[in-house]
């Protein structure tokens, strides 16, 4: 525990093959910043297609196959891995991998995750699992085209899309990425736990731990179900079974029933992590303290208790048994009201505080801001009767997109903004970040609110042409607004990448605690050496939000600095398993 | 407010309703909570000299704003399962019975023909077309032959997956002639975008008319003479 | 307080448990959608000799928890004699399971067939799977354990496995009584 010098490691074993868990994060940001980049490209392809269905899309020629949505069958394999890879290889690895490695022993006062061999596997498993999907777009008959709930009987049997391999591969890949996820949730769960440091109560721990923890737990007891449903497919698919084939005995509406048991926690294992950071980003540029901090935590474990039993809304019109209908609905209505707490809280927070606009908190208000829209729009769909009409219709697309791109991204940008300095030691430009918060947060209304109104009129998602139906036609002019804005919000983006990477070789040098804050990732130098602390892990005092606390002169009162009288805890804490 | 299309099934004024019930509540919340991000992010900005409040929560503050969500949202909860008994309750008695099986890409919709029995020899078969009398509520049988489908009339508000391996019943009593879409609104493979169909609503007597001319073009050929 | 590596296989171990919710619920609704079961013309499950078996792996798990309360009392034969005896009963079940699959095969039930087929060879060769790895895992270490010194690192790992083989003992005890009773 004592031993403090910096191992110098070869290269490979400190880059590549790195046990180290800030390595790690880093790998898996970069690894999910690259999907998105492809993930996104994908989206532009869609947006395109539903906007100009006449036109052919420039460059198109220069794709493979599998990407040009000139063939109707393409359109659907674009949109597919569009959503496969914004989950699977975005949004969960950049979450709970990138921040969830990064964070978590930072926060907690840890030297390192509990497993750091385990750890390191988890990132090479899911990058096993996301190169297994893009393998998919250079197979024969292109990739899955299925969309991303992959319903049987058309993912079960080839003839009915012409894709054999492709499909075959993603269901491989999500399983690989699951297990790698499995992984994860361990690591996190026994770190968090085992590994505080002395002082840190549950109740002193910053909500983005908090969030991690119970999303490790959501993806912990989620994920198998998914796995067991992913097998029974996989089997339908090469050995001829018929879990869910109905001439052979089979139930059609089993694979759904598995899918959503796992997919509505995998819908909170998307959020949760981002409404931590956003909570923490909120109140350290408030210089104020998080607003009911036991409300967020009680609140999140009950969205993640509750996020168990509301499967059944995404199958109100499936065939299901309309009594089940009512009983989901009900509890579906239920889990609005820790989403209601927390935007609450979240208000709260900013009441009275004295607000810096820095690029991290515009994108945090952002988040709040689109997270009330997302939330708002679930309750349509929550409505039985209501989501007759407008399920499966843009409704929902824009329902999902103000969660996972409005929810879930602006938060990934808040915490970029946020703990880019820790990561790499120096600070991203502020002024192009500002701008790009400020672009994205336009673009991103001007692209998604419209498509409410389309769902309103019944546009059905997951069509090719539009312009194919008497009542879609006059909704064209829309289609092709939201298409130029998607391109626009696309085009932002340019500005963040750039930023980001010229900011890591050029940007200026990070002190420990540029924002002032208060959470123990900050006691540590920017970025933090192999395992974090110099001699000694820091003593923790008091819970993380000490923000403009009357004990002391300045705006902040780190959990770590001890006061005449603070009392000095004790406890046992675990170090890292070492080989 | 006509935000959403014109509805023309008995139960449609009911969900639209429904809709517009929550657009108000929802709208209202919107309004609020939006107003006051953006309020107290401008009035609460930074200034030098002004220390922000240092307080923790306030615990009565958080009671009500988890109650008032929670009553909001159970009475949406009720008022959305009483419209939903409405339309999935029981389908009303009735004679006119449509069989829809779909396919990749393709609506086939049965009539029961001349004997009022489906399945024999004189049913009646039209593709991507439905015909349906005014004002008299029809039992549609939905099922499907490879992948599932779902079948959506928007102005009718009418959604419902046809699953393969299950027949599931849905009803609609249609309030207005004219000519209405069908679309598929389940992914069911490339021709998904291209699964439309037309449904036309008629009086009574011009929709007698119409069957008997359809049962016609059946009968001579298959019916066996007695 | 756990150590990590406890908590670690609990944690663990909560995933399996959900593995095998998930497969068994699965099974149940394709079960009880099904107007006939088993399918007609299939051979029934054979109770007895499965009823055996759960009386093999439950010995085991019975063999390996008198083997760990000798490790606490650092008794380096009892260890040795749990792990072994723990191994040999758990190799006696995946062989009895093996004859079982024999016998039901060569009656006609396939893993593609049926709907009865293929949840049986599912949940029983899931269940294997996590049975052989057991077994390999306690062998491991039964053939290691001579190393066995005063308290240290390696004792842990026995009690973690201990944990795994104990949750493989289980697991099939509720895929006994839901496949073969209920």
């Amino acid at each position: 525990m004592s031993e403090t010098h910096e191992h110098e490691l070869p290269f490979i074993r400190k880059y590549i093959f790195s046990m180290d868990h800030k390595i790690i994060g880093i790998q898996f940001l970069f690894m999910s910043l690259l999907f998105m980049i492809v993930g996104g490209f994908l989206a532009m392809i869609v947006r395109w297609q539903l906007g100009f269905p006449d036109k052919e899309i420039p460059f198109v020629n220069y794709l493979p196959d599998s990407m040009n949505p000139a063939d109707p069958a393409h359109y659907n394999a674009v949109f597919t891995m569009h959503a496969s890879i914004m989950i699977f290889a975005v949004i969960i690895p950049i979450l709970t991998g990138a921040f969830g490695n990064f964070l978590i022993p930072l926060m907690i006062g840890a030297r390192d995750m509990a497993f750091p061999k385990l750890n390191m596997l988890s990132f090479w498993v899911g990058f096993l699992g996301g190169a297994v999907m893009a393998s998919s777009f250079f197979v024969e008959g292109g990739t899955a085209a299925t969309g991303w709930t992959a319903y049987p009987p058309l993912s079960a049997i080839p003839e009915y899309t012409g894709v054999a391999r492709g499909q075959t591969l993603w269901i491989v890949a999500v399983l690989i990425i699951g297990t790698a996820s499995i992984m994860g949730a361990v690591n996190y769960i026994t770190t968090i736990v085992n590994m505080r440091a002395p002082g840190m109560h549950f109740f002193r721990m910053p909500l983005s731990v908090w969030a991690l923890f119970i999303t490790a737990i959501l993806q912990l007891m989620a994920t198998p179900v998914l796995a067991s449903a992913l097998g029974m497919l996989l089997f339908d698919r090469t050995l001829g079974t018929h879990f869910f084939a109905p001439s052979g005995g089979g139930q059609v509406l089993l694979w759904q029933h598995l899918f959503w048991f796992y997919s509505h926690p995998a819908v909170y294992i998307m959020i949760l992590p981002a409404m931590g950071f956003v909570s923490d980003i909120l109140s350290t540029f408030s210089r104020k303290p998080i607003f009911g901090y036991k409300a967020m935590v009680f609140s999140l474990v009950g969205i993640a208790g509750l996020g168990f039993i509301v499967w059944g809304h995404h199958m109100f019109q499936s065939g299901m048994n309309p009594a089940l209908g009512t009983a989901f609905m009900i509890s579906t209505m239920v889990i609005a009201v820790p989403s209601a707490i927390k935007t609450f809280n979240w208000l709260g927070t900013l009441w009275g505080g004295a607000i810096r606009f820095t690029p991290a908190m515009l994108n945090a208000l952002a988040f709040v801001s689109t997270f009330i829209v997302g939330g708002l729009s679930g309750i349509f769909m929550a409505s039985t009767p209501v989501d007759m009409f407008i399920h499966d219709t843009y409704f929902i697309v824009a329902h999902l997109h103000y969660v996972l791109f409005g929810g879930s991204l602006f938060g990934v940008f808040g915490a970029i903004n946020y703990w880019y300095p820790k990561m790499f030691g120096r600070m991203m430009n502020q002024a192009v970040n500002t701008v790009h918060a400020v672009l994205t947060f336009i673009f991103f209304n001007l692209t998604f609110f419209p498509m409410h109104i389309l769902g309103m009129a019944g546009h059905m998602r997951r069509i090719y042409d539009p312009t194919l139906y008497d009542f879609l036609k006059p909704l064209q002019p829309m289609n092709q607004f939201i298409s130029i804005s998607a391109f626009l919000l696309g085009a932002t983006q340019i500005l963040f990448a750039a930023n980001f990477l010229y900011s890591l070789f050029f940007g200026k040098k990070a002190e420990a605690n540029p924002w002032h804050a208060n959470s123990l990732e900050w006691s540590a130098p920017s970025p933090p050496p192999h395992l974090n602390w110099g001699a000694h892990v820091p003593t923790v005092y008091r819970g993380p939000y000490e923000y403009s606390s009357p004990e002391v002169a300045e705006d902040y009162l780190p959990q770590d600095r001890p006061l005449v009288g603070s009392p000095t805890p004790s406890r046992t804490v675990m170090t890292p398993a070492r080989a | 407010m006509h935000w959403l299309p014109e509805g023309v099934s008995t139960y449609s004024p009911r969900i639209d309703q429904m809709f517009y019930v929550i657009l108000v509540v929802t709208g209202i919340a919107f309004v609020v909570t939006e107003a006051l991000l953006f309020y107290f992010a401008w009035r609460y900005r930074h200034r030098d000299g002004v220390r922000a409040r240092y307080t923790h929560g306030n615990s009565r503050l958080e009671m009500v704003w988890t109650v008032v969500p929670a009553v909001m949202l159970v009475f949406l909860g009720l008022a959305s399962k009483t419209v939903w008994g409405e339309i999935k309750g029981s389908i009303p008695p009735t004679d006119q019975e449509v069989v829809v099986m779909a396919s990749q890409f393709d609506w086939e919709v049965r009539y029961k023909g001349a004997d009022g029995q489906f399945d024999t020899a004189d049913d009646v078969v039209i593709h991507n077309e439905m015909h349906l009398p005014l004002g008299v509520p029809t039992k549609i049988r939905l099922r499907s032959k490879d992948v599932i489908h779902s079948f959506f009339v928007p102005a009718f508000r009418l959604k419902q997956d046809a699953v393969p391996g299950l027949t599931i019943d849905v009803w609609v009593q249609p309030t207005k002639t004219g000519d209405y879409e069908i679309a598929c609104a389940e992914l069911c493979g490339f021709g998904h975008g291209t699964m439309r169909g037309m449904l036309t609503v008629m009086e009574p007597q011009p929709f007698q008319e119409w069957m008997k001319q359809q049962e016609a073009g059946v009968a001579p050929a298959e019916a066996p003479p007695a | 307080m756990t150590d990590n590596y406890r908590l670690a296989t609990l944690v663990f171990l909560m995933a399996g448990t959900m593995l095998f919710a998930g497969l068994i619920g699965g099974y149940l609704v394709l079960r009880y959608a099904s107007a006939i079961w088993p399918s007609p013309g299939m051979p029934p499950l054979p109770v007895r000799l499965a009823g055996f078996n759960t009386l093999v792996i439950a010995a085991s798990s019975l063999v390996l928890l008198r083997g760990v309360r000798s490790l606490h009392r650092l008794d380096a034969r009892g260890l040795r004699r749990g792990l072994f005896g723990a191994s040999a009963l758990g190799v006696m079940f995946l062989t009895l399971q093996v004859v079982q699959w024999y016998l039901l095969f060569s009656s006609g039930l396939s893993f593609s067939g049926t709907t009865y087929g293929s949840t049986f060879y599912l949940l029983t060769g899931v269940h294997a799977a996590h049975a052989l790895s057991g077994v390999v895992w306690l062998l491991i270490i039964a053939l290691r354990q001579h190393e066995l010194r005063v308290p240290d690192r390696r004792q842990r790992v026995i009690e973690v496995c201990a944990l795994y083989w104990h949750f493989v003992g289980l697991v099939w005890l509720a895929v006994y009584v839901v496949l073969y009773l209920i």
